[in-house]
């Protein structure tokens, strides 16, 4: 009898260990507060970009929009700009600057403030190039819907998108 | 120097001897003791008790002063808890980092192997879109960074960054799994 209520207790902890195991390994697919595409073609399929796999609404929410693919280049220093101009006009700080031919990374922080945001641009010459701005709250994970709302108008992050748009185009300020 | 004043009720404790709990804190400071009807007692003071040997009535009081050395002693008290507050915040600090450091390392040496190996395998035709493993190795990097901004915020717990270290390696080995897979085929 002992040993049956052990097996059982056993298993029913396996299984708890289980369950445990998988909640604590949530999916790490972020939704940005938002993003911004240029494609040479619309019809390849970026399984990996926000808003694949989504409605109409969500799609449309993280532009992707066509381009000439010889339009399709790095523009780092324009991108850049545009970060630290929006950041500068909100008191965030940088804390974080990851540059390679195709790829920047920023992260911008503000005392007191739970979390970062970062802006991650990433491009495939004349293939496609993607700007999004996430916001990682102090656990790694994404920022709930709610806070996004309030943080969309808290940050002007559709000015920021407007500046990042044309930035993806190589236009504006360049260093 | 701000002094405080204020009058306390004496305990009778003999013929002569009155006490107040208020004579035992070490900057009081006995300004004189009256009766009653508000009438001057003589007296002395010995041990922490008033001797007021003139005296027949059946209940006496003390005007004392306070110094603002007894704010000092509480601020000193609340400078050793700020202290200890530092010593916590501290070492959590340290848990944090050297968590952070080993889980990092860990993931850095694995992405550098797979690197090796994708970019090896890697074409580089500028025509095709960058191959998935390339991403995965890409993501993995970022959420590194992300560990790195993480561990700096000003507001960061050990709990949450915990959390946070076990998200991005649990997403970052599945992620080089997958490019290790991708670069063998």
């Amino acid at each position: 009898m002992r040993w049956l209520s052990f097996g059982i207790l056993s298993a029913y902890l396996m299984l708890t260990c289980r369950i445990a195991e998988s909640a604590a390994a949530p999916e790490l697919r972020m939704v940005p507060l938002t993003s911004v595409a240029l494609v040479a073609d619309v019809d390849t399929v970026y399984p990996d970009d926000p808003g694949t796999g989504g409605g109409f609404e969500t799609a449309a929410y993280f532009q992707t929009r066509l381009a000439d693919a010889r339009a399709i280049k790095a523009c780092m220093d324009p991108i850049e700009n545009a970060a630290v101009d929006w950041a500068n006009g909100l008191g965030l700080n940088r804390s974080l600057r990851d540059r390679t031919p195709s790829t920047l990374t920023l992260h911008y922080a503000k005392s007191g403030v739970s979390g970062f945001f970062a802006i991650t641009y990433r491009v495939d010459q004349q293939i496609k190039a993607r700007v999004r701005v996430d916001f990682i709250i102090l656990d790694g994970a994404q920022t709930s819907p709610e806070l996004a709302r309030n943080l969309l108008q808290a940050y002007q992050i559709a000015s920021l998108q407007t500046a990042l748009d044309s930035a993806l185009r190589c236009e504006g300020k360049a260093s | 120097m701000t002094v405080r004043t204020l009058d306390v009720t004496l305990r009778k404790r003999s013929e002569t001897a009155w006490a107040s709990d208020a004579l035992q804190l070490p900057v009081a400071r006995v300004v004189s003791v009256f009766d009653a009807h508000g009438a001057n007692i003589p007296f002395e003071i010995h041990d922490g008790t008033i001797v007021a040997d003139e005296c027949n009535a059946a209940s006496l009081f003390a005007r004392i002063e306070l110094s603002e050395d007894l704010v000092a002693a509480s601020a000193l008290e609340q400078m050793k808890l700020d202290l200890e507050r530092q010593k916590v915040a501290s070492s959590e600090r340290l848990a944090r980092r050297t968590l952070l450091v080993s889980v990092a390392t860990a993931l850095v040496s694995a992405a550098a192997a797979i690197a090796v190996a994708v970019i090896t395998n890697h074409s580089g035709k500028p025509d095709q879109p960058q191959p998935a493993s390339y991403r995965d190795l890409d993501e993995c990097r970022e959420g590194l960074n992300n560990l790195k901004t993480l561990s700096a915020l000003d507001q960061q717990t050990l709990s949450d960054l915990r959390t946070a270290v076990r998200r991005q390696a649990d997403d970052c080995i599945a992620r080089l799994k997958a490019a290790m897979s991708a670069s063998r085929s």
